[in-house]
């Protein structure tokens, strides 16, 4: 009998009560939420744990999410990446779909349209 | 001219003067030989012609009427015989009344002489003094009219002053300048006084070379017009100034009047002076020119550098505010299922909508401060747009009939070419602009928004019949946060529509008249694909 591994989600983002309040709500979820506050730290978690979807902020210090979606990209183009940012506009969200984001998500953004996103993600 | 005639008179009275005095002398010796033998009486009249003489004809004269004196004295006292008896007593009496004659008749020429003289003189010296006024007071009135001509700087006020100048100082019947167009090669007539005529009106173009104005351009000189057939009584001649011919002069002279070499010499510094003073203005209007699209230039460079720092502050802002509006959120979500009081649950949904409108108003105030031009690539159906915006304005729409009375939403839309721009950013630029005017006519009214197409723009004017606003406001309807509609309204609408059109490269313009409506017009470039 095949044993189906349970999916993997990584949260990447410079605000830690931000990723408290996502891991909080994916608590319920059958998927296993790992955690990175900066770019390099969620190639590293990207390389290790090799996530299904990744929740990925654009503006960090540092290596910024549209480095790192480039990255992971790269290395692996089955991970499905969502871009999150507090700064929607639409020349971003262009570039970033155009680099391979799955989704684009502005802040604020509804928690239960993120779940379905995160789902949709993983399905493909 | 005093000189020569000092000259003539000192030429012509040396041999005169010289000899009065002795002849005077001479006739007196014989006439006392002749008429009387009495020595003694004569002794007074020969010491005055001796005097006469040497005051007539200088010492010279009185030395040759003392030997004359001496002579009869020694022959008298010798009593040698004169001829006093007859036969030549006769011809002395003759010779003697001659002698008188020649005397008194000389005597007389010489004083018409004289007075000739002196009149033809006096008549030279009056026309000179005549010719020195008239040109003392040319020469007064042109430094005067030069200084006047230098003092204004407007290049309109020159030209005016420049034929003003002209009819007055030279009592002429008309005058008219014209300008060099070198790039056409005609003159135009830019300014005429006096008798002017439609012939010689403003404006009027006459191709360089022809004409006597055009012949004193190409040929660089005064031309009379006699010789013409035309203007028979017109002078032209050319402005100059730094050897470059800026146009052209004609003066119109009075009927049967001429002008003397002095006028002409007058008239061609007057157009010296007339043409430094109309370079000098040219100049300085190119210059305030290009000072004021300097200042253009570096207003716009520091509207691009506030933009852009406000920009960066407002995406600083933006970033930081919505981070902590995604965790407030988030936590509202989380609890929103957990809490089984319907009291708790509405309060929570207050709470999540304040979030959600705050973000939105983040957003707005970034959509402002947008300084870099987007959508330049894309094209927009900017009729599209209109109709998109109003139906994004539907809910508002029909929220504020349902306060107040109806509002009628017109669209007059004309044929115009797509325009340069991201149609989602033009609709929501549109849509803030047609919701400012539905809060206008909150009241009920009517609202017209019409598009229309000039050479270089494509236009949208968003019309309504609501109060107006006073300039005041009118001024700063565009700034951010700027509302007269209380504390329940941000005031960021018509300033996202304008951070949306400065990206776009459009631009807003907001007219208000009080109780009449508002007009915001937004102009936009048409698309070259």
């Amino acid at each position: 009998m095949r044993t189906v591994s349970p999916k993997r989600v990584l949260v990447v983002d410079d605000e830690p009560a931000l990723i408290d309040v996502i891991v909080e709500h994916l608590i319920d979820s059958p998927y296993i939420v790992e955690t990175a506050t900066n770019g390099a730290d969620a190639l590293a978690a990207v390389a290790r744990d090799r996530p299904d979807v990744v929740l990925l902020d654009i503006k960090m210090p540092g290596l910024d999410g549209m480095d790192v979606l480039k990255e992971i990209r790269r290395r692996d183009p089955s991970i499905a990446v969502i871009m999150v940012s507090g700064l929607a506009d639409v020349a971003t969200t262009a570039e970033a779909l155009r680099h391979g984001a799955f989704g684009y998500v502005p802040k604020p953004f509804d928690l239960r349209y993120l779940k379905h996103l995160v789902a949709a993600g993983i399905a493909t | 001219m005093a000189m020569p005639l000092r000259r003539l008179s000192a030429g012509r009275s040396f041999p005169t003067d010289a000899l009065a005095g002795p002849l005077i002398t001479a006739t007196t010796v014989l006439g006392l030989n002749a008429l009387m033998d009495v020595p003694f009486v004569a002794h007074p009249l020969y010491l005055a012609c001796v005097a006469y003489s040497v005051f007539r004809g200088g010492v010279a004269s009185g030395l040759a009427s003392t030997a004359l004196v001496v002579a009869d004295s020694l022959l008298r006292s010798f009593d040698v015989p004169l001829g006093l008896e007859e036969p030549f007593q006769q011809v002395k009496v003759v010779a003697l009344a001659c002698l008188m004659l020649v005397l008194v008749t000389g005597h007389l020429k010489r004083r018409a002489d004289r007075a000739h003289e002196l009149s033809q003189a006096n008549q030279q010296l009056t026309g000179q003094l005549i010719e020195r006024a008239r040109s003392e007071e040319a020469a007064l009135g042109l430094a005067m009219m030069t200084r006047e001509l230098v003092e204004p700087l407007d290049v309109g006020r020159v030209h005016h002053r420049i034929v003003a100048t002209i009819l007055d100082l030279f009592r002429v019947r008309r005058a008219t300048l014209y300008w060099l167009d070198t790039a056409a090669q005609e003159l135009v007539c830019v300014a005429a006084a006096g008798d002017v005529d439609g012939a010689s009106g403003l404006g009027r173009r006459v191709p360089a070379g022809t004409g006597i104005v055009g012949r004193a351009v190409r040929e660089h000189r005064l031309i009379a017009a006699e010789a013409l057939r035309e203007d028979p009584d017109t002078l032209a001649l050319p402005l100059r100034a730094r050897g470059k011919v800026l146009g052209a002069l004609t003066v119109g002279l009075a009927e049967g009047k001429t002008f003397g070499e002095t006028e002409l010499q007058l008239l061609s510094i007057f157009a010296g002076h007339a043409a430094l003073a109309l370079e000098n203005s040219r100049l300085y209007e190119d210059l305030r020119a290009t000072l004021d699209r300097l200042s253009e230039s570096q207003a716009r460079l520091v509207d691009d550098a506030r933009l852009r720092a406000s920009e960066e502050v407002a995406a600083g802002v933006a970033h930081h505010v919505n981070n902590r509006l995604m965790i407030i959120l988030a936590g509202i979500q989380l609890l929103m299922p957990k809490l089984a009081s319907d009291v708790h649950r509405t309060a929570l949904e207050i709470v999540e909508r304040t979030v959600l409108d705050t973000a939105r108003l983040v957003d707005r105030l970034r959509q402002f401060t947008m300084a870099r031009p987007r959508g330049a690539a894309d094209s927009a159906d900017l009729n599209l747009a209109v109709q998109r915006a109003v139906e994004l304005c539907h809910a508002d729409h029909a929220e504020a009939e349902t306060r107040a009375g109806r509002i009628e939403i017109d669209l007059e839309l004309g044929s115009v070419p797509r325009v340069v721009g991201d149609e989602a950013l033009l609709e929501e630029a549109l849509g803030h602009i047609v919701r400012n005017a539905i809060e206008a006519v909150a009241d009920g009214g009517r609202i017209t928004i019409t598009t229309s197409a000039t050479g270089t723009s494509v236009l949208c004017a968003v019309r309504d019949t609501g109060p107006g606003m006073p300039d005041d406001v009118v001024q700063r309807a565009a700034e951010p946060f700027f509302t007269t509609k209380g504390p329940q309204r941000a005031g960021l609408g018509l300033s996202s529509a304008l951070g949306i059109m400065r990206q776009l490269g459009g631009q807003l313009d907001v007219q208000s008249q009080r109780d009449v409506g508002t007009r915001v017009t937004v102009r936009l470039r048409p698309y070259v694909s």
